[in-house]
């Protein structure tokens, strides 16, 4: 097991460093001068001196990225020795010359709105697509199980731009139930901080737990199908017992799966849903940099967002083991 | 001598797309205290779903299931699937061919063991964990505390049996339902497993349903013998009258077309013509007509009327259903089958 | 007169699945120094249990995986270490059945491509209608030359099975290496598919390897029999010899455990139980294989027994029965 684990972060680290060679060549692969691109859309000759010499791009590539890195394990400083000495401490992931802050500041402030999202929205698509999966494969044939498919297609054919803007509409416009959605520290202002976040739990909850409901479904009904689910019934189990234990145990392997990997990607920036909601987070951060063209926070959003993939993957790959004793004593 | 199990017209019909598939069609049998009953087929005759309407297993799929099961007093087929439950396990318990995929891949095996003694015993955990390693020793498996915490891929395939067999008998049920245990395993293995379900039979005087199609098996575990084709039982006495004096020549074909270690050496094995029927259409009257080198021995029309169950003369108790008269059969038996076998 | 396949010290390791990345590389020993001889018209019974490596060597002959070490010799040729091209004017005279009539046809082709398929791959007479072979070859099995056209799924297990043995035959071969062609049969089609083979082999003059576990469907079959235990072959007789009085233990052993279906039988038979398991191919014993469940194992055993002569039988063993 433990060289599974190993091979497993030498492989993640593998993909990280492959990663951030592809995002930071990105900047010099682009038919544009980087500094340029730094400079962003009001630009001026002297600007775009002044970027070159700050964020060092005069020097050659190799050793660009040598202090790119260096600057993530151990810190850097730009312009160092003169009165403008900025220092940048690990992980240091650049400098945004548009907003005039450090990369990695702009990312630790914006995290949180992204974080908060993640972790509501997958608990609530967790719970509505497992619960609407198991009552689906438990009651077949029957109408909540066509009631509850139909409402699972539904979630995976509409958009969030689309339910997302509805729901704001009823709840927040017609029926005034609800503040219009936004972000605050929940450290400060929890109630607050809630209700802010219902209606993007909401439509991102409703709409990924599509997926999970089908997949819980077809999981459970095929492992009902399995021999060693009718030698627990034939023990003179309880069918609850057989169902939420037996049943559930061997069709949650794959959910499991998924859902780590969905967790993963939103972690990196609800994006759609940050833009309809207008809330101040990872998503929200990497659209504006595109549209702004500022490209140092670019390769900061693109590489934590890998950062949480890979972890996903691995984190998913341990579980799966832990859960399945053929791979863990393999 | 009283039944532990008797099992009256039962049938299981299957309504699907194509048709009705009369699966089981009208079987009657009884086993007594400590005795076995080997039911013998071949694929399609009904061997198995009879076994898993014994114990209920056809509640709430689409199989409609009639007649009368009576165990313990109860009658499966009337009682709830809560009630028939309480059976499961205590009862009566079941085996299956595959062992792999007939134990939960992801539960350790002494939890397993554990777990169906508990649905039964109110005592602690602990203590079903002891029973579990006790019922591991009792089939042979060395190390039991052990290799209890093992999963079922670790183990090779006749312990694996075991394991099973250790699992069904933990609430030392009256009647074991043995459904092709031996079938999937190498013969050495098998025999050690037969030996090893006749020594726990006698030890805790448990009556065992084998099924199988294999009739070395029955020879060496079975006291009576029903012999099902096509859904129906079409012969049924003790292993002895079926092995040695059949009077079904359905029972002549696979006498004379299997193998024998001790037989003539590359003689003609003499193959029953054609193929099992569909249980869709089944041929009518006698099912086994359209195959019978004998049909023109009776003095019925084989293939319009079926034949009814009945007693032998000489012995009631062994039953054939065949439209060739007894004197008949026992005059072909003699000259054409016996020297063969 | 040389024999058709000669086989010498036929040996396949497999690599172990558990073989980490850094570590001592271990091996699945699956088939360790088998030899044996097939004459013209013959058909030798490969006889053992699950692990005993038949279906393995059964494999190796037909070039189906790659050998490790040993000779293969067919008609005097050593085809064992033969590149595809090579081999490919061979293939043809080396067909194989397979066990399960379930996989081993494809249920997207019909009945006709399946036999015309290595019929079209060897450029078998190309000039003749390949409509017409085929259906030479579904009557000469048994079957209905009109279903041409059908798909697997709608024949019954014996029939596929008949559909397999067509396919073997479709190139003429010389040797047909039969992977236990009857054990996922009903019973009452075992013995109409072995009464098959046999008619075929005589009018055809087929050889036949008959890879099986039961040893009474050999008997009726083979003219000898070889006996495979974890790999290694223990005991090679003609049959009426080896039925008679088995020469190994772990022959005796096997020959007891078959059940009768003679109730009569039971008593007088002498009942042999052997324990444990079926050693672990990756580390099997040393010397003699059987030695960890043999009731008859002294020191010695731990060296290679030799395959010597007793009565008409070859025997790897130092303590025969006589």
């Amino acid at each position: 097991m433990l060289a599974y684990l190993v091979r497993r972060l030498i492989g993640g680290a593998t993909v990280m460093v492959l990663v951030s060679i592809f995002v930071f060549g990105l900047f010099f692969v682009l038919p544009a001068d980087p500094a340029r691109l730094a400079c962003g859309k009001s630009c001026t000759p002297e600007l775009m001196a002044e970027i070159r010499h700050t964020l060092e791009l005069d020097i050659p590539l190799p050793a660009q990225y040598f202090r790119f890195v260096k600057g993530i394990v151990s810190g850097r400083t730009y312009l160092a020795g003169s009165e403008a000495q900025l220092d940048c401490a690990a992980p240091c992931l650049g400098y945004s010359y548009q907003t005039d802050e450090l990369v990695t500041n702009l990312l630790k402030d914006r995290a949180p709105a992204t974080l908060s999202i993640a972790f509501g929205a997958s608990i609530l698509w967790l719970l509505i697509g497992l619960s609407s999966g198991i009552v689906s494969a438990l009651r077949r044939a029957t109408w909540i199980d066509k009631f509850s498919q139909g409402a699972a297609l539904a979630g995976a054919s509409l958009q969030i731009y689309f339910v997302g803007l509805v729901l704001q509409f009823i709840l927040v416009d017609k029926l005034g139930w609800l503040s219009s959605p936004g972000y605050v520290s929940p450290n400060d202002y929890p109630m607050e901080w809630a209700q802010g976040m219902i209606l993007p739990w909401l439509t991102l909850g409703f709409l990924l737990s599509a997926i999970y409901a089908r997949l819980t479904r077809a999981g459970m009904i095929e492992v009902m199908s399995e021999d060693y689910i009718r030698t627990a019934r034939a023990k003179g189990l309880p069918s609850r017992r057989v169902n939420f234990k037996h049943v559930m145990r061997a069709a949650i392997t794959p959910i499991i799966t998924v859902f780590g990997l969905d967790l993963g990607q939103l972690l990196g920036g609800a994006v759609i849903t940050e833009y309809v909601f207008n809330i101040p987070g990872l998503g929200k951060l990497a659209t504006e940099a595109v549209s702004n063209v500022d490209l140092p926070v670019i390769v900061g959003t693109v590489l934590v967002a890998a950062v949480f993939i890979v972890i996903a993957n691995i984190v998913v790959d341990l579980v799966y083991m832990i859960l399945d004793p053929k791979v863990r004593l393999a | 001598m009283t039944a532990i199990l008797q099992v009256k017209d039962l049938k299981v019909h299957f309504q699907t797309d194509d048709g009705l598939v009369k699966a089981v069609d009208g079987v009657s049998f009884e086993i007594e205290a400590g005795k076995t009953l080997g039911i013998v087929g071949e694929s399609g005759s009904g061997k198995s779903v009879t076994s898993l309407a014994i114990m209920g297993l056809h509640k709430g799929s689409r199989a409609a299931v009639s007649g009368e099961i009576l165990i313990d007093g109860v009658d499966v087929n009337k009682v709830t699937e809560a009630e028939v439950n309480k059976l499961r396990g205590k009862s009566m318990a079941m085996i299956f061919q595959d062992s792999l995929a007939a134990l939960h891949p992801f539960f350790k095996v002494g939890d397993q063991i554990a777990e169906a003694y508990l649905v039964h015993n109110k005592v602690s955990k602990k203590a079903a964990k002891q029973v579990a390693v006790e019922m591991l020793g009792r089939v042979g498996i060395p190390n039991p505390t052990q290799r209890m915490e093992d999963f079922p891929h670790q183990f090779s395939g006749g312990m694996r049996q075991r394991v099973m067999i250790a699992m069904s008998l933990s609430c030392n049920p009256k009647l074991l339902i043995a459904d092709e245990p031996t079938t999937a395993l190498d013969v050495t293995v098998q025999a050690q497993i037969l030996d090893l379900l006749r020594d726990l039979q006698r030890e805790f005087g448990s009556s065992i349903l084998m099924i199988t199609h294999d009739l070395g098996v029955v020879a060496e575990i079975a006291d009576d013998v029903l012999l099902m084709y096509a859904g129906k039982a079409i012969e049924r006495g003790t292993v002895r009258e079926l092995l040695k004096t059949p009077e079904h020549p359905y029972a002549w074909g696979l006498l004379t077309s299997i193998p024998k270690l001790t037989g003539a050496a590359n003689a003609e094995l003499l193959a029953i013509p054609g193929t099992p029927p569909s249980l869709i259409n089944l041929p009518s009257g006698c099912s086994f007509s359209p195959r019978c080198s004998y049909k023109n021995r009776a003095k019925v029309d084989c293939e319009s009327v079926i034949p009814e169950l009945a007693g032998v003369k000489s012995n009631s108790s062994h039953l054939v259903s065949c439209h060739i008269s007894e004197t008949e059969r026992v005059a072909i038996f003699k000259s054409e089958i016996a020297p063969k076998l | 007169m040389t024999p058709l396949l000669k086989v010498t010290d036929l040996t396949k390791h497999f690599p172990s699945k558990n073989n980490k990345i850094f570590g001592k590389r271990e091996f699945v020993h699956a088939v360790d120094n088998v030899s044996f001889e097939l004459n013209v018209g013959e058909t030798l019974g490969l006889v053992g249990e699950s692990g005993c490596g038949k279906s393995t060597t059964g494999r190796l002959i037909t070039k189906l995986i790659p050998t490790t070490s040993g000779s293969i010799e067919f008609e005097g040729r050593e085809i064992s270490k033969m590149k595809a091209n090579e081999f490919k004017e061979l293939r043809p005279q080396i067909q194989m059945i397979f066990q399960d009539p379930y996989a081993s046809l494809n249920p997207r082709h019909t009945v006709g491509t399946i036999i015309a398929t290595p019929l079209k791959i060897h450029g078998v007479n190309p000039g003749v209608d390949v409509k017409k072979q085929v259906q030479e070859l579904l009557e000469i099995v048994g079957l209905n030359p009109e279903h041409y056209n059908r798909y697997p799924h709608e024949f019954s297990g014996g029939q596929r099975q008949r559909i397999g043995i067509a396919r073997a035959l479709a190139l003429k071969p010389k040797l047909i290496i039969a992977d236990e062609p009857v054990s996922a049969l009903d019973v009452s089609i075992q013995a109409q598919i072995l009464n098959l083979l046999q008619s075929l082999q005589s009018d055809f003059n087929l050889s036949f390897i008959f890879i099986a576990h039961d040893l009474a469907v050999v008997k009726h079959f083979a003219q000898r029999v070889a006996v495979m235990y974890a790999g290694n072959i223990v005991e090679v007789s003609d049959q009426v010899s080896l039925y008679a009085s088995p020469k190994h233990p772990y022959t005796k052993a096997l020959m007891s455990a078959v059940p009768s279906a003679d109730p009569d039988a039971l008593g007088a038979r002498e009942r042999i139980r052997l324990s444990g398991d079926i050693p672990n191919p990756i580390n099997p014993p040393s010397g003699c294989r059987f030695r960890t469940r043999c009731w008859k194992a002294q020191e010695i055993c731990e060296t290679k027994p030799p395959l010597i002569q007793v009565g008409k039988s070859m025997v790897a063993c130092h303590f025969p029965e006589s």
